[in-house]
């Protein structure tokens, strides 16, 4: 399998004096596997995703996409990476309509998408098609990140980052965009960002683990209860059980 | 509820700028309606008070003094709107690119505009007025050089405020350039508020317009302007203080309808905008 992301002793500090977030991270994915990144609360997790995505520069080491930088890549592939965040509300801008929403998913230098072109992308997510006019205050939070995925696949990207795209809904929209997400992601690499150790083992082939800032464990999702790696145990032992009270 | 629905309620806000809108249009028409020459002089009639031939009276050279204020409206409100465009223009540009760009670009714009708003302005205005001479094009230049980082430092930061959330980040991984960024994220949010800042500031740029020609410093005689007409009625005080009433009330009515207005949009975009809209005005 041929990697996609490559990354090569990442380093990132906030702060004066530095505190590091993250500290010495290889990576490699190889394309067309959806990857799981879990990791307790300021573990790094979304730092990460920033590096990876482009949005910061990491005070030492470098990230390859096919082998090029990330800043020479995106501009050789307009639209070739993508992100839905756990912030729905801030994603999206409140002026603009669902249409307008989707429509800035597509890559930049495209032809203007047409409606019928939008409505498949909603019909894709379940959104129905009436909604396409409504202004973002006007949405549920589940229609509102349902419109953020439609918006992060209309360019069909190489490299989709999920960051805890279901941690701000409720559970039974979770389950929903869940299902929806692992549909979605067959088609492309996908970063999958979550404290959600279920939501994790539910949609990702891999599991990468971080614990302060650094990489602990990266296993396949058969073997997470094999390992005997102690910050993963913990994590394991953490995930709500439901019992027959 | 939408802004113009907000504007609506408030009947004094529909009144400021049916005001506003009546002095533009009696600005613009100046000529069909002003009933006498605004320059020509009849001084056996000087100091005439109010008649149906001099609506509003005569100056101390029998000018009418209606047709003045009609024409003095003129120069008035064209030149502070002139003002307030090109120093919204002279600051918004630098202070949105500063705020999305960040970095050395905001740090280096930041700083210039800290040196430049460490002097008072009107002490700058009288300064610059003072090196380039009188005139009402150089007085607008010296409102614009004083008052152009003061908008710089405000869009920069409501800029940094709207390019730090998730959307505007969604659009850079994509690959939009900032043009994008611009037009799609960061300039309509902001309109509301440069509408707002703009409207209070035309009012503050009349005044210092006024007060420059008062002193002699902005329009020069015999054109008429609603300053320099104060002034011209101030040498003739106690001989015909009727004649700071027209110039004076037509500088307190549309400063105040201007400021009432400004008031008013910064209160229904605060209610429409919530949180944000008080961030910005706090």
């Amino acid at each position: 399998m041929t990697t996609f992301l490559e990354a090569r002793g990442l380093c990132k500090s906030y702060g004066r004096p530095p505190r590091p977030v993250l500290r010495s991270i290889d990576l490699s994915l190889p394309r067309g596997v959806i990857w799981g990144l879990l990791g307790e609360s300021g573990s790094g997790k979304s730092t990460l995703a920033r590096l990876l995505l482009g949005l910061e520069r990491p005070d030492a080491g470098q990230i390859l996409l096919e082998g090029e930088p990330i800043r020479r890549w995106r501009s050789r592939h307009p639209g070739g990476m993508s992100v839905v965040f756990q912030d729905y509300v801030t994603s999206v801008p409140p002026q603009a309509d669902v249409a307008a929403i989707i429509a800035e998913g597509f890559p930049p230098g495209a032809p203007r998408p047409d409606s019928a072109a939008i409505h498949a992308l909603m019909d894709r997510v379940a959104l129905p098609r009436f909604l396409s006019g409504r202004l973002p205050h006007e949405l549920s939070g589940g229609q509102l990140q349902r419109v953020c995925i439609a918006r992060a696949i209309a360019a069909r990207p190489s490299l989709l980052v999920l960051d805890e795209p279901v941690s701000s809904l409720d559970i039974a929209v979770q389950a929903r965009i869940l299902e929806l997400l692992q549909d979605l992601a067959k088609e492309m690499t996908c970063l999958f960002i979550t404290h959600d150790v279920q939501a994790a083992v539910h949609l990702c082939e891999q599991l990468i683990f971080l614990h302060q800032g650094r990489i602990i464990a990266s296993l396949p999702r058969e073997e997470l209860f094999k390992t005997d790696n102690p910050h993963v145990r913990d994590l394991l032992a953490c995930t709500l059980v439901l019992k027959d009270f | 509820m939408s802004l113009r629905q907000a504007l609506l309620r408030d009947g004094l806000a529909v009144c400021s700028l049916l005001f506003l809108l009546l002095v533009l249009l009696a600005a613009l028409l100046a000529p069909w309606l002003a009933p006498q020459d605004p320059l020509a002089p009849d001084v056996q009639n000087k100091f005439a008070v109010w008649s149906a031939e001099h609506w509003l009276g005569t100056d101390h050279l029998g000018r009418d003094v209606f047709s003045r204020l009609l024409y003095g409206a003129r120069c008035t409100l064209g030149f502070a709107l002139l003002t307030t465009v090109f120093t919204l223009l002279a600051g918004i540009l630098p202070g949105l690119l500063a705020g999305v760009l960040c970095g050395r670009t905001e740090t280096l714009l930041l700083r210039l505009c800290d040196i430049l708003l460490s002097f008072p302005a009107e002490v700058l205005i009288l300064a610059v007025t003072g090196m380039l001479g009188a005139g009402p094009e150089k007085a607008a230049l010296a409102c614009l050089l004083a008052k152009w980082p003061w908008y710089a430092r405000m869009m920069c930061g409501i800029a940094r405020q709207y390019a730090d959330t998730n959307a505007v980040r969604f659009a850079r991984v994509m690959g939009h350039g900032l043009p994008h960024i611009l037009r799609r994220h960061i300039l309509p949010r902001v309109a509301g508020e440069t509408i707002v800042l703009a409207t209070l500031h035309t009012g503050s740029f009349i005044l210092t317009l006024s007060a420059l020609s008062f002193l002699g410093l902005g329009v020069q005689p015999p054109a008429p302007e609603w300053g320099a007409m104060l002034g011209e009625a101030r040498n003739a005080l106690l001989r015909a203080p009727w004649l700071m009433l027209p110039p004076g009330a037509a500088i307190l009515l549309v400063v105040a309808a201007c400021n009432y207005l400004g008031d008013c949009l910064h209160d229904a975009l605060e209610g429409r905008c919530g949180d944000e809209g008080k961030a910005v005005f706090s």
